[in-house]
Formats: C-alpha cells, structure tokens, sequence
C-alpha cells in the first residue's frame, strides 16, 4: 500500500544526461574557470582591516602601488566600504608595518582585526595528505560495502559520490569563492554525507531484494525501494539543510562559505543517491544478468 | 506494565529538562570547552625546524627544542598556550589573547648562543655551562648575570687564571658583545653580560633566552594567523546562535512529521548533544571550525537515523501490523541500514585521523565521536523509548506515526 509512486527508474536517460550535463560543466568551470585559492594554498600575507570610515579600493590600490605590491588583491567585506581584506604575495614583518602606517596615512585610521602570514607549504601539504586519506578511505569502503552489499553496490555509490564531488566543487569555481583550508573540511564531508545517503537507499534494494519473488522486475523492485525511501531521504536532507542555512545566515564569515560549500553537496548528494546511484546499479545488473542469461539460451 | 513504561518515559524527561538547565543555566557546559584561536582569538604560529651547523633535526633535537619553547612560552606569561609538535619537524604554537604577537613569535624563534673564547678565539665556555641568568642592574647600566654550572665553573675558573689581565671577548649569538679584561680569578663561577641593552625587559629577554637554553635547531617561521580577540568573540557567539537556531528548527520539525515519537527523537537529540559534548570535554578536545563542521555531519547522521527508524515503524504500521510489533519489526529493520551507514562514516573518519593534519585531524576527530554516540543514542535512547511508548498504550500509535 503506497499512497504516492513516482517513476524513477523509467526516465533514467533524463536523469543521466542531466547529471552528465552538470558534470561536464563543473569540470569545465574547474580547469577553464579554476579555483580561486587563498592564501592557505598560495602563501602570502592577509590583513584584515577596520577602517573607522568607508574607503575606496583605490585609495588603497594607490598604497599598495607605491609599495611594489601589484599582485596584490582588495576586497570588501561585509556591506559596507570599511571592512577590507587586503591580500599581497609574503612579505616580511617590516614590510607590513610599513605598509600598515602608510594605510593609516593615506587612507584612514584603522583597527587590525586579523592578520595571517602563510606559507603554502601546509595548505598544499593538508590538502595532499587529505586526497591520500580520502583515496584509502575510498578503498575500505568499497571493500566495506562490498562485504555487507556487494560490489556493483560499492562501485555505484562512489561513482554518484564522485559526481556530487565533482559538481560542487566546479559550482565554487565557478562562483570563485576563495577557498581556504576550510574548504577541504567541507568536501570531507560533502563525501561523507553522500557515501552514508547512497547505503541508506542501497539497504533498502538489499532488502526487497532478499524478499524478492523470481518473475519480479528488477526494474519495479528498485523504484519501488525508491519511493519507500524517499520521505525518509526528503526529511533528512530537510533537517540537515535547515543546519546549514543557520550556519550561512546567521554564522561568522569564516563559516559562511563551507556552509554554502556543504549545501550544494548535501542537495546533489540527496539526488543522486536517488537519480543517479540506484539506476547506475540497475542498469549494470541487468546487463551482468542479461549476459549470464543469453550466453547458455545462444550455446 | 503500561503504567511502568508511562513512569519511567516521564522520569526521562523529567531527568532530562533538568539536566539541560543545569547545563545551560547552573553550569553552562560551553564555558568548560577549549576553543581554537580561530574562535576566541589569538595568535598561533607554525615553526619548521632546520638542521644548523653539526646539529641535524632529530627526534632528540625537537625533544629539547620543544623543551626549550616550553620554557619560553611559559615565560611569556600567556594563559593556556598549547605548544605542540606537529610531524617530524614541526612545532606549532598558540597564544591565546597576545598583545603584540609578532614580537612574542620572534622572540620565541631566537637562538641564544653564548660563548666566551680566550683571546685565540677558541671558545672555553658557552651557554650549555650555565645554571642560570638574571636581569639586574649594575653601575648603571642593564645587565645579565650569569651563573656558571659545575662544570662551567670549573672552566670558567681555569679560564680567567690562565687570561688574567687579558682579555675574555663574550659572543652571543657569534656577534661580539662585549671583551672584559679579566680583573681578577673568578672561583665562584659567577659573570656578569653589560651588552648595552637599552632596557631592563630587553636584558630580560636576554636572560630568559640564556637561560631557557640555546635551540639545538634554526626555527623558521612558517606560517603564522592572528585573529583578534573581539572577532573570534564575535564568531563564537555567531556560531552559537547558529547552532541553537538549528537545533529548535530541527526539534519543532521532528514534532510536526512524527508528533510524540518526533519528541521521542528530540529527546535522544539531547541526550546524543550531551554526551558528545561530554566526550569532546572529557579528552580536551580543542572546538574549532573544521571540529564543528564535523559535529554538523555527525548530527545530521543523528537525526537521520531517527528519521530511518520513524519512517520504517510507520511503513509497518501503514501496512497493517500492531503497534508493538510494528515497532519491533520496523526498528530491526532500519538499525541495519543505520548501522552500515555509520560504521562507513566511522572508518573513513578513522582513516582521516590518522593520515590527516592539523585541522583535518580535529574534523576527523568530532565526527569519529559523534558517529560512534550517534549509533549508541539511536540504539539506546530512541530504539528503548520508542518501546515504552508502544508499550504505555499511548497506542493510537498509529496516528503517532502516520498522523
């Protein structure tokens, strides 16, 4: 008894090229667009500053020029024209106090609220040994779900888990957010999200699967597995978005872009447990089945 | 036994409305948690050690450079610094709420090597010999005293009876300092530095650095972040209103889809919030953002796996068994789901624990605990209660679950 039934199976084509669509996008916006690092992969200096009145990235442009510093970016945080975050290439301890006391000449008085001098040796470092980590971690659960599922299972969830990598990472390049070290957090956890929402819906596949009677359809057992999950995959995705538009409206700017980061991977992580991950074993399968059937009945 | 379930479902709640105002209100829980400097402020700073002349960057090198930060942290008068090594040859620091934190990281990374050579150049004593060095005042002028080890002494001693009336040059850091003319043999293994320090904090320094020892290995300044106190302030109430804003929306939600077993959920919420808290607390765990974003995962896996039970009891109820056994079968249904679930999520935060760094590792960290309470809670708080709330015959749970 099913109050609502919906064909996810059936229109696998559709959801296939749009997610393909997506992905070619992302990977475009990745290596045309590229990301837009910050210091934590660049190296160099950052200088959170105050200014008790609004400035103009001019008035600044012209310090930072007359310093030698044209690699140099300005931006404004926050709505108004006083809040700016100047990066420039590393320079020494001298070289920023000079700098500071000509800003303070020229364009106005100041509070420093923050100030980060970063080698890129570290971010580069967290982010190789994150990818290593994230590589082994790849493996166990294979094997993992391997074990308890199988290994078409496996294979389906960390194709969909790649494509909802793939595509919010190319989202945030394409919308040239500056990432910062944050920003592997929230791909670690994008990955984690998304691997635990595919064996949810891949449990219950298993399931009707060990109930299931010869003659029935591969393909009406796993939408119907798909509709029974789906409340639940609705709700839960509802509650975890809830978390993070707290995050995004009412959190510190610091925290504002994961958030951001984190909802596109919860949303396409949702879809693709459901649109892309289930047809991907269904359809793989079938083929295996299909092969081991035709093969004898052509002898 | 209806009325057993009925009285021990109340005594939870009542149990748990006063624990929640003990840990909000008596003795907020959140004033007992270390915060990273990137929630309250501060300055840390990344050192990366490199090998000096004929003293390559060993194990027991970082041992006694690591010692050797120690004691000069600790000088700084800085409350709750953490000082830890970070790989082979790392070495990060934090100082919380420092002034002038350019100045406190240079003076940390210094090497204070003192020698005093003979007039050939050879040097007779250095700074391993000494016992100790204060600032003090002589003659009018800032100065260091030292005061030479046993053994020091002894060549000290040697020294200024075979130099007498010549001269004893003292070198720090290989820059002449000054070259007294030895007045007098000096038995006692006493010494006095008059580098021309301008002032008496800068003879200070001097001293604290003799006398914490001189680093066995260059500290390069890698990496250093300042966050100014009023802004990690301002982040940490930010993220806590967050936080409180999530947690009442996802509770009212929970109600309005699952009505009292929505309460049932809410209240192994609290319970998980609790103990996860209480773990980060218990093994010191620092909070900082990556920690948070992994408690954020680890809670969205809490309220799912209620939300898989919930959803699985109501199928079963929908198709047509009695409550208790629609319970029974629908909660053994989804602890299987729940549990393949997190176990993954647990391996792989074990496998960024270890192979991670820095910020990786306390994500790594908050989501392992969480994931590991998530499936206790789920297990012990939601799949029990939901059990007395069959069994107290507040039965019509059918229009519990399907509303």
């Amino acid at each position: 008894m099913m109050r609502y039934h919906f064909e996810f199976v059936r229109h696998w084509k559709t959801w296939f090229v749009l997610s393909g669509l997506l992905v070619i996008l992302a990977l475009g916006a990745f290596f045309i667009r590229g990301l837009n690092y910050g210091i934590d992969f660049t190296g160099g200096t950052q200088m959170n500053l105050q200014f008790l009145r609004p400035v103009t990235v001019t008035q600044i442009d012209h310090v930072l020029d007359a310093d030698h510093l044209n690699g140099s970016t300005v931006v404004f945080l926050g709505k108004g024209h006083d809040n700016v975050l100047i990066t420039t290439p590393t320079i020494s301890e001298h070289e920023r106090d000079a700098l500071l006391s000509q800003l303070s000449r020229k364009v106005g008085a100041f509070k420093e609220i923050s100030t980060s001098r970063v080698s890129s040796i570290i971010g580069k470092q967290t982010e190789q040994r994150a990818l290593i980590a994230v590589v082994l971690a790849v493996i166990a659960i294979i094997l993992y779900i391997t074990i308890r599922f199988e290994w078409r299972f496996a294979l389906s969830g960390i194709l969909a888990m790649l494509h909802d990598v793939i595509i919010t990472v190319g989202l945030i390049a394409l919308i040239h957010i500056q990432i910062t070290e944050y920003f592997i957090m929230a791909v670690l956890t994008i990955f984690g999200y998304s691997i635990t929402d595919k064996i949810i819906v891949f449990d219950r596949i298993r399931e009707n699967l060990a109930v299931r009677k010869k003659n029935d359809p591969l393909d009406d057992l796993v939408n119907k597995s798909l509709n029974q999950v789906l409340v639940r995959s609705i709700n839960t995705s509802t509650t975890v978005i809830i978390a993070l538009l707290a995050l995004l409206i009412f959190a510190g700017s610091s925290i504002r872009d994961f958030a951001l980061t984190m909802l596109f991977g919860v949303i396409f992580g949702t879809y693709s447990s459901i649109f892309i991950a289930s047809p991907i074993w269904l359809l793989w399968t079938k083929r295996e089945k299909g092969k081991g059937k035709s093969r004898p009945a052509s002898a | 036994m209806r009325r057993k379930s009925k009285i021990k479902f109340f005594a939870l709640v009542a149990v748990l409305i006063a624990a929640l105002f003990y840990f909000l209100q008596v003795n907020p829980v959140a004033s007992h948690l270390r915060y990273g400097l990137d929630l309250k402020g501060g300055v840390t700073a990344t050192y990366q050690a490199e090998p000096s002349p004929g003293q390559p960057v060993n194990s027991q090198t970082m041992a006694r450079a690591m010692e050797i930060m120690n004691f000069r942290v600790n000088s700084l008068g800085v409350s709750e610094p953490v000082i830890e090594q970070v790989g082979s040859n790392r070495i990060t620091i934090d100082l919380p709420g420092v002034k002038d934190p350019e100045q406190a990281l240079q003076f940390l990374g210094q090497t204070a090597v003192l020698e005093i050579k003979n007039p050939a150049g050879k040097v007779v004593v250095t700074g391993a010999d000494l016992s100790s060095a204060t600032a003090g005042e002589a003659n009018g002028q800032y100065v260091v005293n030292l005061t030479f080890n046993h053994k020091g002494t002894a060549l000290f001693a040697a020294a200024t009876k075979k130099y007498l009336g010549k001269e004893l040059p003292i070198y720090l850091n290989g820059k002449l300092v000054e070259a007294p003319v030895v007045q007098s043999v000096i038995p006692n293994g006493q010494a006095q530095m008059s580098g021309n320090f301008p002032t008496l904090k800068k003879a200070q320094q001097v001293a604290l650095l003799l006398q914490s020892g001189a680093l066995p290995v260059n500290l390069k300044v890698l990496d250093v972040r300042t966050v100014s106190a009023t802004l990690g302030h301002a982040s940490v109430e930010a993220s806590k209103m967050a936080a409180i804003i999530a947690i009442l929306l996802i509770g009212v939600v929970m109600i309005f889809w699952y009505r009292l077993a929505g309460f049932v959920a809410d209240m192994a919420l609290l319970i998980y919030l609790l103990l996860v808290v209480g773990a980060l607390w218990s093994i010191h765990a620092v909070i900082t953002v990556p920690g948070i974003a992994g408690l954020i995962l680890s809670v969205g896996m809490a309220v799912d796996a209620n939300v898989i039970i919930f959803s699985r009891i109501r199928e079963e109820i929908i198709n047509g068994k009695k409550p208790g056994a629609a319970v029974a079968a629908g909660f053994r249904h989804a602890i299987r789901a729940i549990l393949d679930s997190h176990v993954t999520t647990f391996v792989s935060s074990l496998i960024l624990f270890f192979l991670g760094t820095g910020e990786v590792k306390g994500f790594a960290l908050t989501l392992m605990i969480g994931t590991a309470v998530s499936l206790l809670t789920a297990v012990s708080v939601t799949g029990v209660v939901i059990r007395w709330v069959a069994d107290a015959g507040w039965a019509k749970v059918r229009t519990i679950f399907v509303g």
